[in-house]
């Protein structure tokens, strides 16, 4: 069994994938508790003209409910991409950027377009409200992984090999900075880097393109006060305590007073209202509050493993594409969930990054299982030709 | 397939994200374990909230749950007076104390000048919340800040039927208002009846709600016990009347009554006259504050005769038949003369006609048979002479010497109630202890406490300290005491219908010898057939009238009017009075006293007739003695002689039967036999 467990990596995959699934609904549900109760209980005062401190303090499942459905929705799509042919999807990888950048678009310049916190990212869709920069981070990578394993011969020439793709990336940077999402820009940038690496583009091309992006980024953070807030709050938490670095203590103080094995599943206190966002980008802080060291390591390791698998399933592609969009998919989860990580921790400055399986919200999630329903995908694949031979 | 060098970048990467895990991991030890203490702390600093839960008093009720003491909420005005001064402000302080004043009570002035100053102060404390309400409309029309005042809740006691001020004492204030007794009952259970102001922490949200509401079991435990009184609201009523109603028609200096019930020790009204309002102690002086029937000693004069004839009958040196020489009211006896009280003129009369016109000489005369030391023993079990042991606070002990301090007056003095000084509530419970069958009783207030819930946290028990007399002879006192009261001094003290008993007491007060002041008193008990109830009242310098007959009798009608009503004591059939009986001897002549009697050697001592049955007592009675009474059921408990004593044709043998009594048969069935045969 442990032969076979090691030996496939598709139910590896699956397997981390599910306890990742398992343990992200039910922190949703420990995380966002609170606030729906919270939020019905004020809907109740509001019709039965009760104070809302009347009434007793209880959790509600209302964004449990929802983060279900979308996982269900989210599980449907990974069958699906599992039983698509890989070839298909290399095929219409143009199409499939087309269609997500149409989708970014429409954020931006239609009516549909929604916004949220000042950031237009989100599009309504009849009942259900969808993010596409989320489906759209897929859609980069495995045109990505396509194009340059089209252009394998001649990736080395900056015209035609390297130039192309950094105009596609240049296209998708800028519709998802116009939704003000310099998170997904830094993760998808590292993602991209990652996948030039191991395209074997020349790497004086890949130092080129990153220092010339870099007053970008400065000009990018500058723009934005709260971007160099965020930065000073990073650097020093305890000055900006109350102001800038109020969330970043309060997920450091919802991490320390968790200690080794933390209050119990549930039991946090810094979900209610102190750690605002405790069930979206800050849900890690709560899970380290609820279940201690031993359930954060075990959370960061589950990671570690689901980036190992996934390079494995890289390692063993049988072809180039598969390869490349395995690669480029792991590390689309991994760098998120680490980066968001390195964020809750106060390692990094503040970005708004979600956990893959973790954060409350439909799109990532979706777009998460879908890109675990295409590494299985690619694995299965390297099993059947293994079989083959 | 990826070519080589691809590989070695994906096993790159995978060591890239080891690291990266490594990383991780040892930051959220550092932050999760190393410095969990500090972290642990800041959540600690910002998660708990101290809460406080005010002390909410106890209530203090009467015997049917009629409050006599209650706590209301109140609130008081605090004020921070820059912000009444604030340049934004603009108000014209002047013309807003007085609209203050219009609402609190307090002078003008006054809130302006608190105004004026820069201290946080109050503009009014314990105020109703509905005044405290318009008060705060009032700032907000001035567009004073939020900041500028506050509103602190206190609780104010109130005493609702302003009844027993004596008993229930009254309380001071704290911080959260009206919760330290400081008198009688409010201080002697201030422990259980103040209210806990509990402080404690709970968790709390990021928009400081409580996480919990407040449970509420820790806002009862918040509040004090309730005490549940004997006292009874109707009878106190009552009491306190009357007592006010005597001293006003004989410009009395005081006055004060107490009702108790003889079974229990229940203390069912106490009144002391001046009386004051504890709602506003303050405004009183000590005079009037102080509760007489605890602290006051009383030279009480002839009602203690009664505790004179107990202890005669009771050793058996004088039967009510035992003919003694009052010699027309004025007598030699030890080193002074003893007189009567002009009126009814007693020559050779039998005992019981001593007590019933009161005759001094005829009491002192026969009291001499007494042993000192074995008078002042029952003196002591009546409990003369020490405090009684009721809960309530500043009880007084009376004064009542030792043997060995009496004086060559004492033998003379005692028996009359001189040279002795006792609380109304000795007294009251010597009276009850003398008709409830012989047992001197603890008095108390308090029937039983009840926690915030209404479950009984205690119940006073039933308290005998001792027995005092033998039921036999308590019998005989409730004859004497009945016979005064139909025949005697105490006729004003009937009530039509019922069977009262008592006496009267008439005391001049020895300690002032400029001119005559008096007491008068009575102590009864009633019905006699049941007793139920005692009565003690006392009238302190009485103007006009000083007998007890007309001053303090009629106060005793009154108060035992209103226990029979409201106690709901039923009518008793009267009797003809068994005193009546004429012819009796033994006889105490001139100059002597009743140990010299003489004893007619024809008649034998009384049998014996403990733990026998009626049928048997028939059996065994001397066909001598005609004159038997029997009191209650079951077997011989107590006689009257006792066995051996000397009976003659005209003695009456009391018997008191009791169902705890065991068969005599049982243990002595040859004696039974052999009296018999005697008998026969």
């Amino acid at each position: 069994m442990k032969a076979f467990l090691l030996n496939s990596p598709a139910t590896l995959l699956a397997l981390v994938a599910a306890a990742l699934l398992s343990l992200g609904t039910v922190m949703v549900y420990s995380a966002s508790g609170a606030r729906a109760g919270f939020e019905a209980r004020r809907v109740l005062a509001q019709q039965e003209q009760l104070p809302p401190e009347r009434l007793q303090f209880h959790h509600d499942k209302a964004y449990l409910v929802r983060q279900a459905i979308w996982a269900v929705a989210g599980i449907v799509m990974m069958i699906a991409l599992i039983k698509t042919p890989i070839e298909t999807l290399e095929k219409y990888a143009p199409l499939i950027l087309l269609g997500a950048f149409v989708l970014l678009l429409l954020v931006l310049v239609t009516p549909l377009g929604v916004t949220v916190k000042g950031a237009r990212r989100w599009l309504r869709l009849g009942p259900v409200t969808i993010q596409p920069s989320e489906f759209a981070k897929l859609a980069l990578v495995v045109y990505m992984a396509a194009y340059l394993s089209r252009k394998r011969e001649e990736i080395r020439d900056w015209k035609k090999g390297f130039a192309p793709s950094v105009a596609v990336w240049g296209g998708f940077a800028v519709l998802v900075l116009l939704e003000r999402d310099l998170g997904t820009i830094v993760l998808m940038g590292t993602v991209v880097t990652g996948m030039w690496v191991l395209a074997r583009v020349k790497v004086a091309h890949v130092a080129t393109l990153i220092l010339a992006s870099l007053p970008v980024l400065v000009f990018m953070i500058l723009s934005h006060s709260y971007r160099i807030n965020r930065i000073l709050a990073f650097l020093d938490p305890e000055k900006y305590a109350l102001s800038h670095a109020f969330q970043l203590n309060q997920s450091l103080i919802a991490i320390g007073s968790g200690g080794l094995w933390g209050r119990g599943l549930g039991l946090g206190i810094q979900k209610y209202h102190f750690l605002s966002e405790a069930h979206t980008d800050f849900i890690f802080a709560t899970v380290c509050e609820e279940m201690g060291f031993i359930g954060a390591a075990a959370v960061v390791l589950l990671f570690l493993a689901f980036a190992l698998t996934g390079f494995r399933v890289s390692y063993r592609a049988p072809d180039y594409f598969g390869g490349l969009v395995a690669a480029g998919l792991t590390l689309t989860i991994v760098c998120a969930a680490f980066i968001n990580f390195a964020v809750v921790a106060g390692m990094a400055p503040t970005k708004g990054l979600a956990l893959p399986f973790f954060t409350y919200g439909g799109s990532a999630l979706v777009s998460t299982l879908m890109a675990v329903g295409i590494l299985i995908n690619v694995a299965n694949y390297t099993s059947v030709s293994h079989g083959g031979e | 397939m990826l070519r080589k060098p691809h590989k070695l970048r994906v096993v790159a990467l995978g060591s890239t994200f080891c690291v990266l895990t490594a990383l991780v991991g040892g930051r959220l030890y550092d932050l999760q374990v190393r410095q969990h203490e500090h972290y642990s702390a800041r959540a600690d600093r910002q998660q708990t909230k101290n809460f406080v839960i005010q002390a909410e008093r106890g209530e203090i009720v009467d015997r049917t749950g009629r409050p006599l003491a209650t706590s209301i909420g109140t609130l008081s005005i605090y004020v921070s007076p820059k912000y009444f001064r604030a340049p934004e402000a603009d108000v014209d302080l002047t013309s807003l104390s007085h609209q203050i004043g219009y609402f609190t009570g307090l002078p003008a002035h006054v809130i302006e000048a608190r105004l004026q100053g820069n201290v946080v102060t109050n503009l009014g404390r314990q105020i109703d919340p509905e005044v405290a309400n318009k008060v705060a409309a009032l700032f907000d029309d001035y567009e004073i800040s939020r900041r500028g005042f506050w509103f602190h809740r206190e609780s104010k006691r109130q005493y609702p039927r302003a009844l027993a001020p004596h008993v229930i004492g009254w309380c001071g204030t704290d911080p959260d208002g009206d919760n330290r007794g400081q008198a009688a009952l409010e201080l002697y259970y201030n422990d259980e009846i103040s209210g806990q102001r509990i402080e404690g922490k709970t968790s709390r949200t990021g928009l400081s709600q409580a996480m919990q509401p407040l449970p509420p079991d820790q806002i009862l435990a918040a509040r004090g016990s309730t005490l549940v009184l004997t006292i009874d609201a109707a009878i106190q009523e009552a009491t306190e009347a009357a007592i006010a109603e005597t001293a006003a028609e004989f410009e009395a200096d005081a006055s004060g009554a107490i009702v108790m019930d003889v079974n229990t020790g229940a203390i069912l009204a106490m009144a002391s006259w001046p009386t004051f309002d504890n709602g506003a102690y303050g405004e009183y002086e000590a005079e009037q504050r102080r509760n007489r029937i605890l602290t006051d000693p009383i030279e009480t004069g002839s009602v203690a005769k009664l505790f004179t004839a107990a202890i005669l009958l009771d050793t058996g040196k004088v039967s009510l038949n035992t003919m003694i020489d009052c010699e027309g009211g004025r007598a030699r006896i030890g080193p002074r003369t003893i007189k009567d009280s002009p009126g009814h003129t007693l020559h050779v009369a039998p005992f019981y006609e001593v007590i019933r016109y009161s005759s001094n000489v005829g009491t002192v005369k026969a009291a001499q048979a007494l042993e000192n030391e074995e008078w002042y023993g029952y003196l002591r079990r009546f409990g003369l002479g020490e405090r009684t042991g009721i809960d309530l606070p500043g009880e007084g002990s009376g004064i009542l010497y030792p043997t060995s301090k009496w004086t060559s007056y004492s033998r003379t003095s005692l028996p009359m109630g001189y040279e002795m000084a006792l609380t109304p509530i000795q007294i009251v419970t010597g009276i009850a202890a003398l008709v409830n069958g012989g047992e001197l009783l603890q008095p108390y207030v308090v029937r039983e406490m009840q926690d915030s819930k209404g479950h009984v946290l205690w119940r006073h028990e039933r308290v005998v300290r001792h027995r005092v007399v033998r039921p036999a002879t308590s019998v005989l006192l409730r004859e004497v005491m009945e016979d005064v009261v139909v025949h005697g001094t105490g006729e004003a003290a009937r009530v039509p219908g019922y069977r009262i008993g008592g006496k009267t007491g008439t005391t001049r007060k020895s300690h002032i010898l400029t001119h005559r002041e008096y007491i008068a008193s009575f102590a009864g008990a009633l019905p006699m057939d049941d007793p139920r109830v005692a009565i003690y009242c006392f009238v302190d310098n009485p103007q006009g009238a000083y007998y007890a007959s007309t001053v303090a009798a009629p106060m005793f009608r009154k108060i035992a009017e209103a226990s029979i009503l409201h106690l709901g004591i039923l009518p008793s059939e009267p009797i003809e009075t068994p005193l009546a009986a004429e012819g009796s001897v033994p006889f105490i002549g001139r100059q002597q006293t009743v140990t010299e009697t003489v004893i007619d050697p024809l008649y034998p001592g009384v049998p014996d007739f403990s733990g026998l049955s009626m049928a048997q007592v028939r059996q065994q009675m001397p066909p001598a003695i005609s004159n038997v009474r029997f009191v209650g059921t079951g077997r011989v408990a107590d006689q009257s002689p006792l066995p051996g004593e000397r009976y003659d044709a005209s003695t009456e043998i009391v018997l008191v039967f009791s169902t705890d009594v065991p068969s005599a048969a049982a243990f002595a069935p040859a004696a039974i036999a052999s009296a018999q045969e005697t008998s026969r």
